[in-house]
């Protein structure tokens, strides 16, 4: 009799099995061929004989091996060996990559659409998160800038969340323990001149020179602005950024010592900033020291010349909410100060807030960027699940291949390694491009106007966006590197040598997953097209707003007259028309105005207002209104709308009575009963007379209204509300800055010229800047609307591109795999609706949940877009029904089109696909 | 057409297996010795595909391998039907009828 165990165990030998199971087979086979050995002997064989026929029962000799190698018991886990031998493991990652590159080489097609799904998706990331980071994210250019907190004071009240601070804030404030360093400025429009050349327009700053060390700077050239230099009286020092330096002096060190006359006034140079040096505006020309008198420093004017921003550094150990409380404290200490202006304080509001520096200066801009930048990966992730089903496809392809190395002793992790490597090799050729791409779409981005974000200039493509990408792309190899492992797992990859795969629809789970994740794809497309739609809706309304006014043709241009030479209100109303005389005349001039705010030009200065007989219900805040002068011809030539009383005349002028206009919003407001005309108004004089009735000739009479001009923006800022506005004759209260309102013919830039030679005659010294259609302002100042409308569209149009194509895929898939099934069906008489019928059935599923999950998903965002709206709810019925609308037909043509080839199966595909 | 025939046989062998399996538990000798009894000869597994079928089978949880020791008899594995594998019979046996009824139609020209 044979040794039965040996015989099997020389058959087990090359397969890998653990010591127990080995010893079980053996057992049981040799169980098996004692019974057929006994039956035979018992049968009347020979024990020769017996044996023989018995090993007849081995088909092979290695038919066994072969057989048990694909199960899984064939792979026991590897014996952790402490010093395994690691030397091959370059050489095998080379190997590994080169036969990725060739395995894509074979399928460019395959490899195409990877790539470039990828290379678009990510490039979309690289400029988005390269706009939020330069915007929002990177820390402030300062050292400990996390440190720094911007302070402002609110009037919710009076329509102001965020006001700058005054002068005796400054004072007030400096001595809080909660703080090391605080600083004042305000940015200022200046005309600067060298001796003997002609004043140009600059972008100045007057700050506390306590802002140098809080920020950190160094003198370039020359010194900082010392707190000797910030006094009243004193000789005035400037200190010149190192662009202007460059372009004012071309780089000459000679320059530090110098002169520069500044509104008029010559001002010592006392030195240079370094050329990365950056604070609040990258445009900055000049730094003046901010001087304050006695005056500013009474405690009587704590509330008034709100015009100073602040700026410190927190105190070591010091947190937010410790300075909050501080400054909270001296408020309420400075209010029981002011008895007569408590409840007025208290009506509108007044608080003062503190706010990291950063987070300030992002500002409104940050919400909307964020939105987008959830936007881009959100369109990521739905290319990413179509990579995903692309990936599965291909691997059920694989199947075998995969399960036949697996038979030839390649380990589960050898083969993780090899789909990781082939799905990081797509990821890198992927980056690579999109990073290409991501780089050109940045260059665009001062086209679309990002350079006028806040900190827009620090927008770059660096090692942070680089690192960004790199993350988005390993994440996003990874996962479509594992996913074909984990997807065999559930599988049973190892079961696959038989035929379970190949005539099945496969499995179960894999088949849901994929529909789950269409609907998701859906869902998110749908909340995309939601906000994109929205956003639209949005910008349409805001472009159809009633700016009160006619744009086309209409051309402004600012100047701002030095004090030092028309420091009487005689010189500047004398000016104002004389320049009006000149170029009413000239050719291509149909009307023309000044006035001290145009629209979208100079911002109108602010100021609380009083009506004559209104009576403030308890509890009710002041309101701040905006005040312009505006001469004779200026209503007539923007176009604005007179809706009752008269306008501004030839006669209204210093002397005799003194009136104004003022829009509808201010008349709704104060008198409420239509009847403005003929009341009476005065605004402000100094929060010490605030209850004081001005004397007669100081209150103004209404004598008209007019429909409401849009000074600033077309629509509200959240954190500015506009009351309305008072408009007062140039020359009952004529204004140093001004701008010039043009109505033209022919072509605006010779009617320019024109006004240039014009202003150059009246004033060489004089700046005309500022010059531009208002059409172009107005569209300058909806930047931050219609980009992010525009990108938000772009993503929600690829969204649904891209899930569409995820529900076509599933579902021709299916299809395919179960052309077998469908085949039954046909020969067993379902007729062709009914199979359409059923794959439509299918893919409804996928849309409707996917469309259910979508609008509730739109839901939960509702409060984070709606920030961003005007006009317009988030979940608007008609714009809801209309994106709706959009993703039905699309995703029905999706369906339709697998479905219409299910309809058409023909009953031998029940044959044709078994094997 | 071999290959056809390959993959027919091997899921007739399964069914088969699960099939008998689903009237009573067996020992891997005793199903050897009844699949080629009933198929009159015509059907005959050799130990090296019976066993790893078997294994299989164990590994999907269709069917379940017991050592049992009885008095004056040599111990035994013996594979009983799991729930999972009955479903899997039941779904099977359905397919297999649909799939001969298919054919026969296609096969067994115009139907009236």
């Amino acid at each position: 009799m044979p040794d039965w165990a040996r015989e099997v165990r020389t058959r087990l030998a090359s397969v890998r099995l653990s010591p127990t199971r080995e010893a079980e087979i053996v057992d049981e086979l040799t169980q098996h061929l004692q019974d057929r050995y006994d039956e035979l002997v018992t049968g009347g064989a020979t024990p020769e004989e017996a044996g023989r026929l018995s090993l007849e029962e081995f088909q092979s000799g290695t038919a066994l091996a072969s057989r048990l190698a694909p199960l899984r018991q064939a792979h026991p886990p590897e014996p952790i060996t402490p010093a395994a031998p690691t030397g091959a493991g370059l050489t095998d990652l080379w190997l590994d990559v080169r036969a990725a590159v060739r395995q894509f080489v074979q399928q460019p097609g395959y490899c195409a659409v990877v790539v470039l799904t990828l290379a678009v998706c990510l490039a979309a990331n690289l400029a988005i998160f390269a706009v939020v980071d330069g915007v929002a994210l990177r820390p402030l250019p300062f050292p400990d800038g996390d440190r720094l907190v911007a302070i402002y004071n609110t009037f919710p009240g009076a329509g102001r969340d965020v006001a700058p601070n005054s002068p005796m804030d400054f004072f007030d404030r400096q001595p809080l323990q909660g703080l090391t360093g605080l600083a004042t400025y305000q940015r200022l429009g200046l005309t600067v001149g060298q001796d003997g050349e002609a004043a140009e327009r600059v972008v100045g700053l007057s700050a506390s020179p306590s802002l140098f060390p809080l920020i950190g700077a160094k003198a370039w050239r020359g010194r900082l602005l010392l707190d000797g230099d910030a006094v009243t009286g004193a000789e005035q020092k400037v200190l010149l950024t190192f662009g202007y330096w460059q372009r004012a002096f071309a780089g000459r060190d000679s320059a530090v010592g110098g002169t520069l006359r500044v509104n008029g006034t010559p001002f010592a140079v006392v030195g240079v900033l370094p050329e990365d040096w950056r604070f609040i505006d990258p445009t900055l020309d000049i730094v003046i020291p901010a001087a304050f008198s006695a005056a500013d420093r009474a405690p009587a004017r704590r509330y008034n010349n709100q015009n100073w921003r602040q700026v410190a550094r927190l105190a070591p150990g010091a947190s937010l909410e410790v300075l909050q409380s501080q400054l909270d404290a001296l408020n309420a200490v400075n209010v029981e100060q002011a008895p007569d202006l408590r409840q007025t304080l208290i009506d509108i509001g007044f608080t003062t807030r503190v706010m990291p520096l950063q987070r300030f200066v992002a500002g409104e801009a940050a919400g909307s960027l964020y939105l987008l930048w959830g936007g881009a990966l959100v369109v990521l992730l739905v290319a990413g699940v179509n990579l995903a089903n692309m990936v599965l496809v291909r691997t059920a392809a694989r199947r075998r291949e995969w399960a036949t190395r697996l038979a030839l002793g390649a380990g589960a992790r050898r083969l993780l390694r090899q789909s990781l490597i082939e799905a990081w090799v797509l990821a890198a050729a992927g980056v690579a491009v999109g990073l290409l791409l991501g780089r050109w779409a940045l260059t665009l981005a001062p086209a679309l106007g990002l350079d006028a974000l806040p900190r827009g200039t620090e927008i770059a493509f660096d090692g942070r966006v680089m690192a960004f990408v790199l993350g988005l792309a390993i994440v996003s190899g990874t996962v479509l590197g594992v996913l074909p492992l984990v997807a065999h797992r559930s599988a049973r990859l190892m079961a696959v040598l038989r035929d379970e795969g190949r005539t099945g629809t496969g499995s179960r789970g894999a088949r849901v997953m994929r529909r789950v994740l269409a609907s998701a794809q859906v869902a998110c497309a749908l909340i995309l097209l939601v906000a994109g739609a929205a956003l639209l809706t949005s910008l349409q309304r805001i472009l159809d707003v009633d700016l009160g006014f006619r744009r086309d043709r209409l051309v402004t241009a600012q100047m701002n007259l030095p004090g030092v030479r028309y420091g009487s209100a005689e010189a500047a109303r004398a000016f104002a028309d004389r320049l009006l005389e000149r170029v009413r005349p000239l050719p291509g001039v149909v009307a023309a105005g000044v006035a001290s705010a145009t629209p979208f030009g100079q911002a109108p200065g602010s100021n609380p207002v009083f009506a004559e007989g209104y009576q403030m219900a308890p509890g009710e805040s002041i309101v701040s209104v905006h005040h312009v002068s505006v001469s004779t011809g200026y209503f007539e030539t923007i176009g604005a709308r007179l809706v009752a009383g008269r306008w501004l005349a030839d006669g209204d002028v210093d002397g005799r009575p003194r009136v104004i206009v003022i829009d509808e919003r201010l008349a709704r407001r104060f008198f409420p009963d239509g009847n403005a005309v003929g009341r009476r108004m005065w605004p402000l004089r100094g929060t010490e007379r605030m209850h004081e009735i001005p004397p007669e000739d100081q209150r103004y009479t209404v004598v008209g209204v007019i429909a409401e001009v849009r000074l600033s923006d077309v629509v509200d800022d959240p954190g500015i509300r506009t009351n309305g506005v008072c408009y007062y004759p140039f020359a009952q209260r004529p204004t140093l800055g001004m701008g010039l309102a043009l109505r033209t013919e022919g072509d605006p830039d010779l009617v320019v010229g024109a006004v240039r030679r014009t202003l150059s005659e009246l004033d060489p010294e004089l700046p005309l800047f500022g010059v531009a259609g208002v059409d172009t302002l107005i569209d300058r100042s909806l930047f931050d609307r219609r980009t992010p409308a525009l990108l938000a569209a772009g993503f929600a149009a690829v969204a649904l591109l891209l899930a569409t194509f995820g529900v076509y895929g599933v579902l021709a898939y299916q299809v395919a795999q179960r052309t077998r099934e469908l085949g039954i069906r046909m020969a067993l008489g379902a007729d062709r609706p009914r199979l359409f019928r059923l794959v439509l059935g299918e893919g409804l599923l996928i849309v409707v949940t996917g469309a259910l999950l979508g609008l509730a998903g739109a839901a939960a965002v509702r409060r984070a877009l709606e920030t961003q709206l005007y006009g317009v709810g988030a979940l608007d019925p008609v714009v809801l029904s209309a994106v709706v609308g959009l993703l039905s037909a699309v995703t029905l043509v999706a369906i339709a089109i697998p479905a219409g080839r299910a309809a058409h199966t023909h009953p031998t595909a029940a044959m044709s696909d078994v094997g | 057409m071999r290959a056809l025939d390959r993959e027919l046989k091997r899921g007739a062998a399964e069914l088969m297996i699960l099939a008998l399996l689903d009237a009573q538990p067996r020992h891997g000798y005793d199903l050897s010795k009844l699949i080629e009894a009933r198929s009159g000869g015509r059907l005959k597994f050799h130990i090296d595909s019976l066993y790893p079928l078997l294994y299989r089978l164990e590994e999907r949880e269709w069917i379940k391998g017991t050592w049992v020791e009885k008095p004056d008899e040599r111990r035994r594995r013996v594979y009983k039907l799991t729930p999972a594998g009955r479903r899997v019979l039941a779904d099977q046996r359905r397919t297999w009828d649909a799939f001969v009824d298919a054919v026969r139609q296609v096969t067994g020209g115009e139907h009236a």
